[in-house]
């Protein structure tokens, strides 16, 4: 267990230094530059001696430890569209998409194995297939798509629930009027229902004919006994590992809902980001997500490690 | 009838729908079980065995149901039973012991909890009470250190002590019938023999019947006391032990018997093999559903079913019984190993290696390790597994070499080693006087033709997506052996060869049964004529009317091609049948090598003998009068192989010399034995003084010392 710990936290260290440089590396071929910033009339002399003064002469793999050492330091440059230290932006930010995201994730997958193990106790019965045929229509339908047509008939036409998000700058403020947060979550757990309850439902039936299945009935235990005691652990384990891996897709699907519905979260932030060219925002944001993957899915594999024996004892 | 039976399966019918059709797994079966005794259910794959068993507790797959008939548990009907009373049957009076325990135990759940699963379903106590019941269970069905072993997982014991606990759970609960489903078909012979033990030491002390089903007559003569004998869904002989075995009245029972490689009178003659294939149950036939592969068959046996004699003890459905009313044994089998002194001058080896002129094939000193890596990210070696170490011997051209042993003991290491699908750590391979380590490129690849290698799962080995002739003529192509035409021609003569239609090379394998598969199999690699045919297990996963079949294919194309094989098994019975010299491997080691039938008849090593009386024998007379010398234990781990002598930790004559030197193979009468005790020649009363031939190895060298 402990080296099986140890092999995969250097392994996540080696791929967060592996996307550093990458980002790294997009950073330095962006245009701009000591050229641009002093504009046409500078003399090449003064050209040279910002490019010194910035660093720039230095040889790569040097500036690459100045720039992780400024990371580490808490300095990620600055937002000139946002007037602010793309530090404290992030910061603010962060917070709430992972508000966001946890809570919708969370919903997802308990519905998820609600659903996935109705389906597989009943399988192949029309319960079944209504269930698969409405997962599947939130699962193919765009988020955006489904998040418009959310608002029309909550916000429009039955106005329930408001149209978008709180602007709270606190994470206090958001779930204080967490009625504007129905919606954005509504629309993340339903396009990422069918993801998980498919897995769950397939996971289900192949352990139920499994034969540990049929020694718990052959010791006299009923149905539901065999589902939560016997089985329900074995369906979980690759389901964790699913979640782990599922969340690059979540954070895109985070950054079409905080759109939609004005959230002000990383995604929201990316976007405009992108759309004005701001690069120490995006290169941030990639960063960020990237190492926040590497972690989930590192996390992921610890919750395998603990819900399976057969790896806690190797 | 003077005892009440304790179970009473009445005109039994369980059908199991498919997408067409469905099929009758059992079909009219009747059978009583007598408070504490073992009924042994005997059957091919696919008889109904399983599906009898399975019926008796409800637990049919999807699909199944039963049909009709009653099951009278005492004098209750369990067949109309609603499922909250059905779930105090099932654990709480008939416990069941599946057959892999691999894949029966919940690899999640720590199998102290597990077992007190059974007793907190069926018990008004507490968890703790559970626990120490389960305890007291687990301690019951022989596990060493049982109270540390309560919070173990599955995947940490080994297969024998898996089935004990699966055995546990089965018998925590207190039932009054087990039934063990083929409880040993997954474990190797020396395991099965103590699991076998167990269960009939338990059925003792508890007072509980069994219902053993297998496939294994030889199980059944060792542990039961009377016998079923299904076929196709039903129930064709039913007798005391003795009577089936040594009077069968069916001629299905007496076909079966007969097609035993131990049944054979000398090695290499053709066995007995029941022509055709069972029945297929969705459509069974009108008459005797035998018929169709019965040697005494008639029109009348066509026409109606004859139904199991009633009111006799031995009864059976036939029109045309064999054996004799009477009830004198009339088929009698091998019986007990003779008394039979060899010769007591050890005849060298080395004075007769004169006769044969070049080996084939020559093992010399041959050893294999495979690496056991651990660490972060650079995989450190942190030990090595010695899977085959120090073995020679060799082969002679046309003449097939066995190689018996457990699970893990590196036969088919050294198949793989001799094929060249792994490298030796040291010593040499040499093939028609080539040394096949040194050969790479073009002439590795000559070499390569005169080595095939035969599977032993004939499901997994072939793709699934190519149609037979193109698996037969892969070999070909990728030799670059003729035209395509050319190709296709030697296909359809290779198809010839092993008894396949020639419309087979356009068919998938699914479409064809296990023992036809192993025929591809076989067509396959004789398809760029090799001189050598390493076999791994070729015949363990077939039924024994089937083995029948594809061990006469291979000894009849070994008369004709001049084929030489390496015959590698668990089982000696075959191996003996087919080997002209055995080989007998223990944890990497080759400890006895000798002429089969020496070695069969009169084992020197103490773990051959070990191993020979721990299979069972299909015939109860022959069990009885075993004297048996029994392999404790279980295999030790091949990363860390005991000092000395391999086998001593488990070795009842094991003494201090054994842990401090290895002993080397030594010549005795004709055989080489590599033990510091080997037994004498007379069966039984082990000897314990040491024979001092001067050792000479396979190659007629001395061997040095070895390093340690």
């Amino acid at each position: 267990m402990i080296g099986y710990l140890a092999r995969r936290i250097a392994q996540s260290v080696l791929v967060v230094f592996v996307v550093s440089v990458v980002v790294f590396l997009m950073l330095h071929r962006l245009p701009g530059g000591p050229r641009s910033m002093l504009g046409k009339t500078a003399t090449p002399a003064q050209v040279a001696q910002l490019t010194r003064q910035l660093g720039l002469n230095k040889p790569l793999p040097v500036q690459y430890g100045k720039w992780v050492s400024n990371l580490l330091h808490g300095d990620w440059g600055f937002s000139i569209t946002h007037n602010q230290s793309v530090t404290s932006l992030i910061g603010e930010r962060l917070p709430k998409t992972l508000l966001l995201t946890t809570v919708s994730l969370a919903i997802a997958v308990l519905l998820a194995i609600v659903l996935g193990l109705l389906q597989a106790m009943r399988r192949n019965r029309f319960i079944d297939y209504l269930m698969t045929f409405i997962s599947f229509v939130f699962y193919a339908t765009p988020t955006f798509f489904l998040g418009l047509i959310l608002v029309l008939l909550l916000a429009v036409q039955v106005p329930v629930f408001p149209s978008s998000a709180p602007q709270s700058n606190s994470i206090a403020g958001l779930v204080a009027h967490s009625n504007g947060l129905v919606l954005p979550i509504t629309t993340l757990v339903l396009v990422s229902l069918a993801l998980f309850s498919r897995y769950v439902r397939s996971s289900a039936i192949d352990q139920l004919t499994e034969d540990y299945a049929r020694t718990a009935r052959a010791k006299g235990a009923s149905e539901a006994r065999v589902l939560f005691r016997h089985v329900l652990r074995n369906v979980l384990i690759p389901v964790i590992t699913l979640l782990g891996l599922s969340l690059p897709w979540v954070f895109s699907g985070a950054l079409v809902v905080e759109s939609v519905f004005n959230y002000p979260g990383m995604g929201l932030l990316f976007w405009q980001a992108a759309t004005a060219h701001d690069y120490p925002i995006l290169l941030s944001v990639t960063l960020v997500v990237s190492v926040a993957t590497v972690v989930g899915s590192l996390l992921a594999d610890l919750a395998y490690a603990v819900l399976d024996p057969r790896v806690r004892y190797s | 009838m003077t005892v009440q039976p304790l179970l009473r399966v009445d005109d039994l019918h369980t059908e199991i729908r498919l997408r067409h059709g469905s099929v009758k797994a059992v079909d009219g079966l009747s059978l009583d079980i007598l408070p504490g005794e073992t009924l042994g259910v005997v059957g091919e794959s696919g008889s109904g065995k399983t599906m009898l068993g399975l019926s008796i507790m409800r637990l049919l797959p999807p699909g199944g149901r039963i049909t009709g008939g009653r099951i009278l548990l005492d004098d209750e009907d369990v067949v109309g039973l609603p499922d909250k009373q059905m779930r105090r049957v099932r654990g709480g009076k008939i416990g069941y012991v599946f057959q892999d325990p691999m894949t029966s135990l919940n690899p999640t759940v720590p199998i102290g909890e597990q077992i007190a699963e059974s007793v907190l379903l069926h018990q008004d106590v507490s968890k703790a009470d559970a626990r120490i019941r389960a305890l007291e269970v687990l301690e019951q069905v022989g596990m060493p250190h049982a109270g540390e072993r309560m919070s173990n997982y599955p995947h940490q014991l080994s297969g024998g002590l898996r089935q004990r606990v699966m055995i546990a759970v089965a018998l925590a609960a207190d039932p009054k019938l087990l039934i063990a489903d083929e409880p040993t078909t997954a474990l190797d012979v020396t395991i099965q023999e103590q699991i076998l033990q167990l269960l009939d030491e338990l059925r003792q002390s508890l007072g509980m019947a069994i219902l053993l089903i297998t496939h294994d007559l030889g199980v059944i003569a060792s542990r039961a006391n009377r016998v079923a004998v299904m076929y196709a869904g039903r129930v064709v002989e039913e007798c005391d032990t003795a009577s089936v075995f040594g009077n069968p009245r069916h001629p299905y029972t007496e076909a079966l018997l007969a097609a035993l490689p131990e049944s054979a009178a000398a090695a290499h003659e053709t066995l007995y093999s029941i022509p055709g294939l069972p029945p297929d149950l969705t459509d069974p036939p009108v008459g005797c559903r035998f018929a169709p592969r019965c040697r005494y068959a008639t029109d009348e046996c066509r026409a109606s079913y004859p139904e199991l004699t009633a009111g006799s003890k031995h009864r059976f459905a036939c029109f045309h019984p064999t054996g004799s009313a009477a009830g004198e044994a009339m088929f009698t089998k091998a019986t007990p190993v003779p008394i039979e002194l060899l010769t007591t001058a050890p005849v060298q080896r080395a004075t007769a290696e004169a006769t044969p002129p070049k080996p084939l094939l020559q093992l010399s000193r041959l050893v294999k390790d495979f690496d056991v890596t651990s660490g972060a990210l650079l995989q450190r070696r942190t030990g090595k597994l010695s899977a085959v170490s120090d073995v020679s011997f060799e082969l002679a051209a046309g003449s097939t070499f066995g190689l018996v042993g457990e699970s893990g003991c590196g036969k088919s290491t050294i198949g793989r080693l001799i094929v060249g699908l792994e490298h030796p750590t040291s010593g040499t391979i040499t093939i028609d006087g080539r040394d096949t380590s040194r050969l790479h490129g073009r002439t590795g690849r000559d070499l390569r033709t005169m080595m095939q290698l035969m599977f032993q799962d004939p499901y997994a080995s072939l793709d699934p997506r190519m149609t037979v002739g193109a698996i037969v003529r892969e070999p070909l192509a990728i030799q670059r052996v003729g035209s395509k035409r050319d190709q296709q021609q030697q296909v359809l003569k290779l198809l010839d060869e092993v008894g396949l239609p020639r419309t087979a090379a356009d068919r998938y394998p699914h479409e064809f049964s296990g023992g036809q598969r192993q025929r591809v199999g076989l067509a396959r690699a004789l398809a760029v004529s090799p001189k050598l045919v390493v076999a791994d297990e070729p015949v363990s996963a077939l039924d024994v009317s089937v083995q029948a079949q594809v061990l006469n294919l291979m000894v009849d194309l070994q008369k004709e091609h001049g084929l030489s094989y390496i015959f590698i098994s668990h089982d000696l019975g075959v191996v003996r049948h087919v080997s002209d010299t055995i080989g007998v491997m223990y944890l990497g080691k080759l400890v006895e090598v000798g002429p089969a039938d020496d070695v069969y008849r009169a084992p020197l090593h103490p773990y051959t003998k070990g191993l020979l009386d721990a299979i069972p024998i299909a015939d109860p007379s022959v069990e009885a009068t075993k004297d048996r010398l029994p392999i404790h234990g279980e295999l030790p781990s091949a990363i860390h192989p005991p000092t000395g002598c391999r086998f001593r930790t488990r070795c009842p004559l094991a003494q201090d010399i054994c842990a401090d030197q290895e002993p080397l193979p030594v010549s005795v009468s004709g055989r080489l034995v590599a033990c510091h005790f080997p037994l004498k020649v007379t069966p039984g009363a082990p000897c314990a003084d040491a024979i001092t031939e001067s050792a000479t190895d396979v190659l007629g060298n001395k061997p040095s010392p070895t390093t340690e």
